[in-house]
């Protein structure tokens, strides 16, 4: 088996409880649009960010960390290094407890993974709801337990491996930093739509003083962790035209998928996510020694 | 101004049920004038507001809409005090406008403004301090009702002090019959504290000590609160009402609201707006017939007598999340924004709030599951009917589309419960999409 490790930052620009999960801008939830900024498309992105804001403009991004194959560590993988992406625009799809039973459920829609680029190396698959009816969303089978549970997450909170893979170690003072890095920052630009956003940042920020609920929630939100574990089932894509996998990839098996999301911050609207992608993988035969 | 003295059981739920209707009367109107607010100076919608401008609106929209949420908060409290004393919750109130012995003010549906947010602010005053504001109109000494919010829940402490010490047992229905902050959510333990999430902390009650806690917490949220992270409704309002005189001061033409009517209705009244536009009479319809299901699901839930734990979080996955934040209040923003009148003379419509006779409490519990489940059908059939007018705005087929699946989840949950759906699914594949 051959286990492609990834892991990166990413950006989801969405409204949260209690705003209605359309709503363009978010204004009682933690979440909100800036000035200069498009409105909320609640897409979920490992690669290009839209608007990104200061300081994770430079940090989103979702690569191969590690390949193993056979438990062995090979570090001269030509996957390492190549991006990690998600495709068809994935949402955490919720509907504000209309489509799960409990908060914190969250099922990712449509889910389709792609390793590296159709330039060079680049394995792609999406997980089906059901392997029979392809088209299905998850407004299909909401209430089909059977479809549904496989892709279902675990919740935890105050998450220590979050903690650790973010830096974010305590909530209430990581945002404190952020309100007073904000607040220098404001003191430097000189753009009036850049000012204006950062007023806006700062603004919410300084709710945190009398703004229980928000405060909880974006706190909350900075050391959850939600797992998933589940099958990539539909039409496999394996390209690799130079054999730089040096090896073949099985296309006939599901592919496994474990991964956590988390360390979400609300005010950058990015969070973090750390997974392994296993594929039934046979190295090339050693060619003959001369 | 009234000198309320509670003697018997009956006097404290008089004093109980006029707290719930004002509570409930408070929570609408800042509903209201929150979502008349300004939204937005791009997408084409540029409403007159500068960029420092509207994050100062919005900024008060988000700490009025937390000021709601504790509103409804204090409803579902005052409805677990009644709970507890083995009377029955109420959810009723006058249609908008109406006389109120506070401070002499009308209890009406106006969109924000200075003098709306004034009108908060007297309704949330401290009974002592230095930080009063002068309100219009000195409270009316002939008129029977509370002269004001502390004054009411200050008799009503007291009143829960006098008959605890009575040898009768006060406190007669447990918390299995309340609505708790678990079941809703809200509870967020931390070090020493309890509740906060949406800003709401919601206990049941069960005795004398948590009957006073319950009393406390709302004296508290609306003079100052001493609750960590809460400034306190009055001083909430104060803040933006000294905000919106310094933008008013650096912009003689600040207007943060839409120009949205007061008291806006489909039917003719006096002191209403009557709506004429197609669109937004076909809204208002919607967003009425939503909001009086929502509160038929409340008060199913609160007044729940042998309803499975399983079948209580079923009435509230309909009524709060998913109706309220999902559809009522969406609703209501669409409103806000559609002409009110045919033709448009610039005036916007906003949501009635109307209640009629048929926010009852559906005493039989088979029947009343049937009956919510065949009213989450037909309110459905109406948002697809209204989304599909010609000129809809296109988040109504969002609404739409939700009011239909949270039909097709409360279906399922009746099945799964036993409850005796008469048309329970298991699937909604292919359903509605």
């Amino acid at each position: 088996m051959m286990d492609i490790h990834f892991e990166g930052w990413w950006q989801c620009r969405f409204a949260t409880d209690p705003d209605p999960t359309d709503d363009p801008r978010g204004v009682s939830g933690p979440t909100f649009i800036t000035p200069g900024e498009p409105v909320f498309d609640r897409v979920i992105r490992f690669q290009d960010p839209v608007a990104p804001r200061w300081p994770f403009d430079e940090k989103i991004g979702v690569t191969v960390r590690a390949v193993t194959i056979a438990g062995v560590d090979h570090r001269e993988s030509a996957l390492i290094g190549r991006p990690v992406d998600l495709l068809g625009g994935p949402q955490f799809t919720q509907r504000n407890l209309v489509l799960v039973d409990q908060p914190f459920q969250v099922l990712i829609d449509p889910f389709d993974l792609q390793v590296g680029t159709p330039e060079s190396v680049l394995l792609r698959r999406a997980a089906l709801w059901d392997l029979t009816r392809p088209d299905l969303t998850i407004e299909d089978v909401f209430l089909d337990e059977a479809l549904i549970t496989p892709r279902m997450n675990t919740v935890a909170i105050q998450s220590a491996e979050v903690a650790e893979a973010t830096g974010i170690l305590d909530y209430p003072g990581y945002r404190r930093e952020r309100l007073a890095a904000l607040t220098e920052r404001r003191r430097t630009v000189t753009n009036p739509v850049e000012q204006a956003a950062l007023e806006r940042r700062i603004t919410a920020l300084d709710d945190d003083a009398i703004l229980t609920g928000v405060r909880l929630a974006s706190e909350q939100f900075l050391g959850m962790q939600v797992t998933y574990d589940f099958l990539l089932n539909g039409t496999p894509e394996v390209v690799d035209g130079t054999d730089v996998l040096g090896g073949t990839v099985g296309t006939s098996q599901p592919w496994g998928l474990t991964m956590w999301w988390g360390g979400y911050d609300v005010d950058t609207l990015c969070g973090y996510v750390r997974g392994t992608l296993t594929v039934p993988f046979v190295a090339d035969p050693e060619p003959p020694r001369a | 101004m009234s000198e309320e003295t509670v003697r018997t059981r009956a006097d404290l739920v008089s004093l109980l049920t006029t707290a719930a209707e004002i509570e409930h009367s408070l929570m609408v109107q800042y509903l209201f004038a929150a979502l008349t607010m300004k939204q937005s100076t791009d997408e084409g919608v540029d409403e007159g507001l500068t960029e420092h401008q509207l994050i100062r609106v919005a900024h008060w929209e988000k700490q009025v809409l937390a000021v709601a949420r504790q509103e409804m908060e204090h409803l579902g409290l005052v409805a677990n005090l009644l709970t507890a004393i083995g009377a029955a919750p109420s959810l009723t109130r006058p249609n908008f406008p109406y006389a109120t012995s506070l401070y002499g003010h009308r209890m009406a549906l106006t969109r924000f403004s200075q003098e709306a947010v004034h009108k908060f602010a007297c309704f949330e005053m401290p009974q002592k301090g230095d930080d009063v504001i002068t309100c219009p109109s000195p409270p009316d000494p002939s008129d029977p009702g509370p002269a004001s919010i502390v004054e009411l829940y200050t008799a009503i402490r007291d009143g829960f002090c006098t008959l605890a010490a009575q040898p009768e047992p006060l406190f007669l229905v447990g918390a299995d019959h309340q609505l708790g902050g678990r079941a809703l959510g809200t509870d967020f333990p931390r070090v020493g504290a309890m509740g906060g999430g949406y800003d709401v902390f919601m206990s049941t009650v069960t005795d004398l000590p948590s009957a006073l806690a319950a009393v406390d917490l709302i004296i508290e949220q609306g003079e100052a609160a001493t609750t960590e992270g809460d400034e306190g409704h009055f001083f909430a309002f104060k803040g933006i009402l000294d905000e919106y005189s310094t933008l008013r001061a650096e912009d003689p033409t600040f207007e943060p609201a839409r120009k949205v009517v007061d008291n806006p209705t489909t039917d003719a009244g006096q002191g209403v707006s009557t709506l004429t536009d197609p669109m937004a009479v076909a809204c208002a319809g919607l967003f009425d017939a939503s909001y009086r299901s929502m509160l038929r699901f409340l008060l199913r839930l609160l007044m729940s007598t042998d309803e499975s734990p399983e079948e209580s979080s079923a009435l509230t996955a309909v009524a709060f999340f998913p109706l309220m934040t999902m559809v009522i209040r969406p609703l209501a923003e669409v409103l806000t924004a559609l002409p009110a009148h045919s033709p448009d003379d610039g005036w916007r419509a906003g949501p009635p709030f109307a209640l009629d006779g048929s926010v009852g409490f559906l005493p039989h519990r088979e029947a009343a599951w049937a009956v919510l489940e065949q009213e989450l059908s037909e309110l459905a059939r109406l948002a697809h009917d209204v989304a599909g007018m010609p000129g809809a705005p296109a988040r109504l087929g969002y609404i739409a589309r939700t009011i239909e699946l949270v039909g097709l989840r409360f279906s399922a949950r009746i099945a799964n419960a036993g409850a005796g759906s008469p048309s329970g699914s298991s699937s909604a594949a292919g359903a509605g999409s």
